[in-house]
């Protein structure tokens, strides 16, 4: 298999607010978020449901748009806007997952090699995936034949294929039990060693304890630190 | 050429195996005096009694009828989710009823779109608009180029949203992106369950006008709806009450 020298970069965000319109009402999902996380870093990003998590990481993948405050990718991937970003650069765990139905649970994990045209380079990498997490066995079955917690660890295999550069997740171990939580983070902490800037937000205090690094967000506001 | 990587799809078809190649323009979906039982633990349901329909292609038909009436059996049969107990099912001329699971997923993925409700769910939230509909296209065996998918948006008022992402979209503008999926790469039919169901008026109106305009260029749409405003683009009615075709 070929040893490819992955990109480094993180990125840092200033001052991002987020506001949404609920009727008549302004929520204030991110009031003023200042955040950075380098390349080699594993960041745990801690919270209430409904703190601001999820929005936050729609923001850096280029999802939504903040209302102020600036977000900058560092390093190579400098000056791109996130939604210019490919899955080598920025890989995401969304919490829908989104795995493609008609693909077998193999496919969905070569996905983003499928979208750059680097299938056969990538097939080793993910025979790997699929057996440190366990889905040998379940590679040519569909989304619909595998458990919630299966597909959740096929949607982590394909964040992890390209090596990402930053590597976003939400809430990637909420459907594991001990042992396959504990081998997506040991995946997770591997992508970090290797260069990935990891930042996922959990409610898996086991996660926290694997961390460089807690963050706590509170109704929109980030602090350093697990929550009190 | 450079291809740009991940979110955007390469320009080049995807041409390897996992994607289904050639596409069959037979123009029919029919079902011929189907049976589906419902078995639970204390009794069995018959959801569908002896119902044949045929479903034209360039046209918009309309399966009304009330709860448990058979509506979302008949539509699940129709994309080939579930077998018949009895009866026969085809799909493009290509009877489906017997085919084994991999065939059968084969030639949906050739022929047939499946719309659900919720417009979020028809979509994969890491793709731009282009890319959807270009994924959509290379499953269904029939690479669209950007060029293709740009034309696409700009039929259905989306042009100014090709590279947004479906958390960028209103609800509306997912439903009509999904839609465009759903046609792309010319499958027989395009099957969807309560459209409109969670949009407001002006948005249903977009899609619908979007179905009707697809709908002329040869596909097949048939939607289970208690809504007016998609009956009023109907071309043709389904009727169904308690598993059986009613006049």
């Amino acid at each position: 298999m070929t040893e490819r020298v992955q990109p480094a970069g993180g990125f840092a965000a200033t001052g991002l607010v987020k506001r949404f319109s609920r009727g008549a009402e302004t929520v204030t999902a991110l009031a003023g978020v200042d955040l950075r996380v380098d390349a080699g870093e594993f960041v745990a990003l801690v919270g209430p449901s409904g703190s601001g998590k999820s929005t936050l990481l729609a923001l850096l993948c280029g999802w939504e748009t903040a209302d102020e405050g600036r977000l900058d990718y560092l390093g190579p991937l400098a000056d791109r806007p996130p939604v210019g970003l490919g899955w080598r650069d920025l890989a995401l765990v969304p919490q829908a997952l989104g795995l493609v139905a008609d693909l077998s649970l193999a496919d969905n994990v070569l996905l983003p090699a499928r979208l750059r045209g680097t299938v056969a380079a990538e097939e080793p990498r993910a025979r790997t995936l699929l057996t440190d997490f366990g889905l040998d066995h379940l590679a040519d079955r569909y989304p619909h034949q595998a458990s919630l917690g299966e597909q959740q660890r096929v949607a982590v295999a394909r964040a992890l294929l390209l090596r990402p550069a930053v590597l976003l997740a939400d809430e990637p171990t909420a459907h594991q039990d001990r042992g396959h939580a504990d081998r997506l983070l040991d995946a997770v902490t591997e992508a970090a060693r290797e260069g990935s800037a990891v930042l996922i937000a959990t409610h898996d205090e086991i996660a926290w304890g694997r961390a460089d690094r807690v963050l706590s967000m509170r109704d929109g506001h980030l602090t350093d630190g697990p929550p009190a | 050429m450079t291809a740009p990587e991940g979110f955007h799809l390469e320009s080049d078809p995807l041409d390897d195996p996992v994607f289904a190649t050639g596409a069959d323009t037979s123009p029919a979906a029919v079902c011929r005096s189907v049976v589906k039982t419902y078995r639970t633990a204390t009794e069995s349901v018959t959801a569908l009694d002896d119902v044949t329909v045929a479903i034209p292609r360039a046209q918009v038909t309309v399966v009304v009828g009330p709860s448990g009436s058979g509506k979302s059996s008949l539509l699940r049969l129709l994309a080939c989710i579930d077998s018949p107990d009895a009866g026969q099912v085809f799909i493009a001329g290509q009877r489906v009823d017997r085919l084994r699971a991999r065939a059968r997923r084969s030639l949906r993925q050739r022929q047939v779109a499946y719309l659900f409700q919720r417009p979020g769910e028809n979509l994969l939230p890491y793709l731009d608009a282009v890319a959807q509909i270009r994924l959509a296209a290379a499953l269904r065996g029939a690479p669209a180029t950007e060029d293709d998918a740009l034309d696409l948006l700009g039929r259905l008022g989306l042009r100014e949203r090709a590279d947004h992402h479906p958390a960028q979209l209103s609800g509306g503008e997912q439903q009509r992106l999904a839609v465009a999926c759903g046609v792309v790469g010319n499958p027989a039919l395009v099957v969807a369950d309560e459209p409109t169901a969670e949009l407001d008026t002006a948005a249903a109106e977009r899609v619908l006008v979007a179905m009707e305009d697809l709908a002329a260029a040869g596909v097949g749409f048939v939607i289970s709806s208690h809504d007016p405003r998609v009956m009023a683009i109907a071309d043709g009615f389904v009727r169904l009450d308690h598993g059986r075709l009613v006049a």
